[in-house]
């Protein structure tokens, strides 16, 4: 599914949006060694761990956007960063649990229409 | 020979910068400061702290303990940041470890009541090593302040700032944070005892970008003395020494890198 639509059904705020990239899959975690370990490529990353570390994961696993959730406070060096490394930024004022499950249904309707 | 081994005590300092007494939930409930600072001198420690989670009181005792004995206390604290990333902070005097408490611990440390059956008591103590009361806050839980911010709050204080145990598998930089960011302004990074051991460092060494220190992170009275840090060139004795011995290791690795 394209991230523009994603955006748009789930009710997301854009903090930086470069690329309307095709999302494959997505992980929900806030601890970074952990996402490392574990998040698949071209997916989607709900989090709340706000740190500029967060660009350098997405790049690692080439994740294509990040979503903060709990309307989470993000600092200017982290917005820049994702300016700079071109990944997609997002917010949203609901928690991680609702959002996943959201996204969940949107992802695997898409899926199912294949 | 006796000479030899008086000459032998002297330089050689050992160092155990991350010890937790009976405030800290995890920490044993005979952990007093006098009982902690009894067993170090018994060991022959010579400059050692006491770092709480989230918690000062201990650590200015033992500062206050000290001064009457053969022993270096530095003022410290264990912080956790909004990550859940313990952080070490160390400061000259307790003055500035009061600071901190009033600025950042007590403001920002959310107010939960402990449980004593699930993360143990918080026992605090007076001078002469009696029980005084129960701290009743919960002190695992994360001060609400990012890890830069934190480290910035530290640095106004005159502090320095060293993330704890960085190699664990939690509440460390890189389970939290996946990495060490180079650019980050740590003072040094604190290894477990495991790593330090396994990869034989050495006061002295590097890890990325930063000097490399451990500490026993010892919580009940027999782990203090099982590990400390040999200081062979007797550089580090006080806060003031070890802060300047950080600079200098830094300024050397800034001019390493520029080569």
């Amino acid at each position: 599914m394209k991230l523009s639509q994603i955006i748009e059904k789930s009710d997301l705020e854009k903090v930086v949006f470069c690329s309307d990239d095709e999302i494959e899959s997505g992980y929900c975690g806030d601890l970074m060694s952990d996402v490392i370990a574990n998040a698949e490529n071209n997916s989607i990353w709900i989090t709340i761990q706000a740190h500029k570390n967060s660009i350098a994961v997405a790049l690692i696993k080439d994740i294509k956007a990040i979503i903060f959730t709990n309307n989470v406070e993000l600092n200017p060096d982290l917005i820049e960063k994702a300016k700079d490394e071109e990944i997609n930024l997002l917010k949203s004022k609901k928690n991680s649990f609702t959002l996943c499950g959201i996204l969940y249904k949107l992802l695997e309707s898409d899926s199912n229409k294949d | 020979m006796v000479f030899y081994i008086n000459y032998w005590r002297v330089i050689l300092i050992k160092i155990d910068l991350h010890i937790h007494s009976s405030l800290s939930a995890c920490g044993a409930d005979e952990m007093s400061p006098s009982m902690i600072l009894k067993q170090a001198s018994e060991k022959g420690l010579n400059v050692i702290s006491i770092t709480d989670h989230n918690a000062i009181q201990h650590s200015i005792l033992a500062y206050e303990i000290s001064q009457k004995e053969n022993i270096c206390v530095i003022p410290g604290a264990e912080l956790t940041s909004r990550e859940e990333v313990h952080l070490l902070a160390y400061f000259k005097d307790i003055s500035s470890l009061i600071k901190l408490d009033n600025l950042v611990i007590n403001k920002l440390l959310p107010d939960i009541e402990n449980r004593s059956d699930i993360f143990g008591y918080q026992v605090l103590y007076d001078y002469h090593g009696e029980i005084i009361d129960l701290d009743n806050r919960l002190r695992q839980a994360a001060i609400g302040m990012d890890l830069e911010e934190l480290i910035k709050q530290i640095h106004r204080l005159n502090g320095l700032a060293i993330p704890a145990h960085i190699d664990k598998n939690r509440f460390s930089l890189i389970s939290q944070l996946g990495f060490i960011d180079s650019q980050a302004n740590f003072d040094a990074v604190e290894v477990s005892k495991c790593k330090w051991n396994k990869d034989g460092y050495k006061l002295g060494d590097f890890l990325s970008e930063f000097p490399v220190i451990c500490g026993s992170d010892s919580h009940c009275l027999d782990d203090i003395g099982i590990f400390y840090m040999e200081d062979r060139g007797n550089i580090i004795s006080d806060y003031l020494s070890f802060e300047r011995y950080l600079k200098e290791k830094k300024d050397e690795n800034n001019r390493r890198s520029f080569v």
